[in-house]
């Protein structure tokens, strides 16, 4: 197997078949990360899809200074976030940081209502606890995918940690 | 003591995901022997990330799609290597644009030209900004679309010539980006602005 810097050598080159091994070692990453930030599968594929444009566009620059899965998450993170802003189909933060009461955790879990609950979260919230909890990022490759200083990584972290758990106790 | 809890207490989901630095997670290990409260916290936070280790449902179609997404790119590919994915076609209506003024644009200053019609919110940046004219044609929905695919912010625009002004993004190389943008079909004519 190639290493991904030579795939994208030979993406720079126009080769279409570096292009679909690219795409089979990515996709289901891409898509559950996308996913996660956009809950809607028909704009995840777009969103996927874009991001692979993207590489195809720019495979020549990409200049190795993170790994190509952390290039390509930061892509996948802004298309979503653009995405899903032009949809607006996703609750502001103010309207989801107030429910609060009883401590049902326990049965919502069992009954996975946790899916529910992160479509709740904005997509900043929601990559953060996304790419740590199920992609088990440190913090600081997560600011390096969102373009965002690690404090507000720990930060984002912090309130979306108690919005879950207010909306978990719902 | 707080100030040690609270600072254990936002480091417990990368604690719990094994990416913490040695010397970090040492001193979380210090802290949960003695803190009820972060380790109730992780307890709880072990059954969430247990829940998102879990597929949505929604992957088994995303996973079934693969294929037939990956032949839409190689359609989207057909289009020629440097061009950008721009697919105006520029067919119908001019409201937007005053193409009448086109001609005598060329002689005038465009910093006498400033009384725009804001299509979006204005917002003022130091990033480079581009003095655009559309081909007669372009929609208003062509223009967005345009704008959306390539990160381009309108700040304001028409002008009483027809001329809108764009803001790159920043970290362009901004010759590069004004060629794109120039050789796009739906622009008739591109200049950066001087400051």
């Amino acid at each position: 197997m190639q290493s991904d810097l030579e795939l994208l050598r030979r993406i720079d080159k126009g080769d279409e078949d570096a292009l679909g091994e690219l795409y089979d070692l990515y996709y289901k990453l891409l898509s559950r990360f996308v996913l996660g930030n956009t809950h809607d599968v028909q704009l995840t594929l777009e969103i996927i899809n874009d991001v692979f444009m993207v590489v195809w566009d720019k495979a020549g620059s990409f200049r190795g200074d993170s790994a190509v899965s952390t290039w390509m998450l930061g892509i996948a993170y802004k298309k979503s976030l653009k995405a899903s802003a032009k949809q607006r189909r996703l609750l502001p933060l103010d309207a989801v940081a107030e429910v609060t009461d009883d401590g049902a955790i326990e049965k919502l879990i069992r009954d996975q209502e946790i899916r529910k609950v992160m479509t709740k979260l904005s997509p900043e919230h929601s990559a953060v606890v996304e790419l740590s909890y199920y992609f088990g990022y440190s913090y600081m490759e997560i600011a390096d995918i969102l373009a965002c200083p690690e404090n507000t990584v720990k930060t984002r972290m912090f309130y979306a940690r108690r919005m879950l758990r207010s909306l978990l106790e719902a | 003591m707080n100030q040690e809890h609270d600072y254990v207490y936002n480091l417990l989901p990368w604690y719990l995901n094994g990416s913490l630095h040695e010397n970090d997670t040492d001193r979380v290990n210090a802290h949960l022997t003695q803190c009820e409260a972060c380790t109730l916290a992780l307890q709880e936070e072990i059954k969430i990330a247990q829940q998102l280790q879990r597929e949505p449902s929604a992957m088994r179609q995303l996973l079934a799609q693969k294929e037939q997404n990956f032949a839409r790119l190689k359609t989207q590919l057909e289009q020629p290597r440097n061009t950008p994915k721009w697919r105006v076609n520029i067919p119908q209506m001019a409201a937007l644009i005053l193409f009448a003024g086109f001609l005598g644009f060329f002689g005038a200053r465009l910093d006498n030209d400033r009384e725009y019609v804001t299509l979006s919110s204005t917002e003022k940046s130091d990033a480079a900004v581009l003095q655009v004219m559309f081909q007669p044609s372009t929609t208003e929905g062509e223009l967005r679309q345009l704008l959306m695919d390539t990160d381009v912010k309108l700040l304001n625009g028409p002008s009483q010539k027809g001329v809108y002004r764009l803001q790159l993004p920043e970290g362009v190389e901004i010759d590069a980006y004004t060629k794109r943008i120039r050789e796009h079909p739906a622009t008739r004519y591109v200049e950066v602005e001087l400051n």
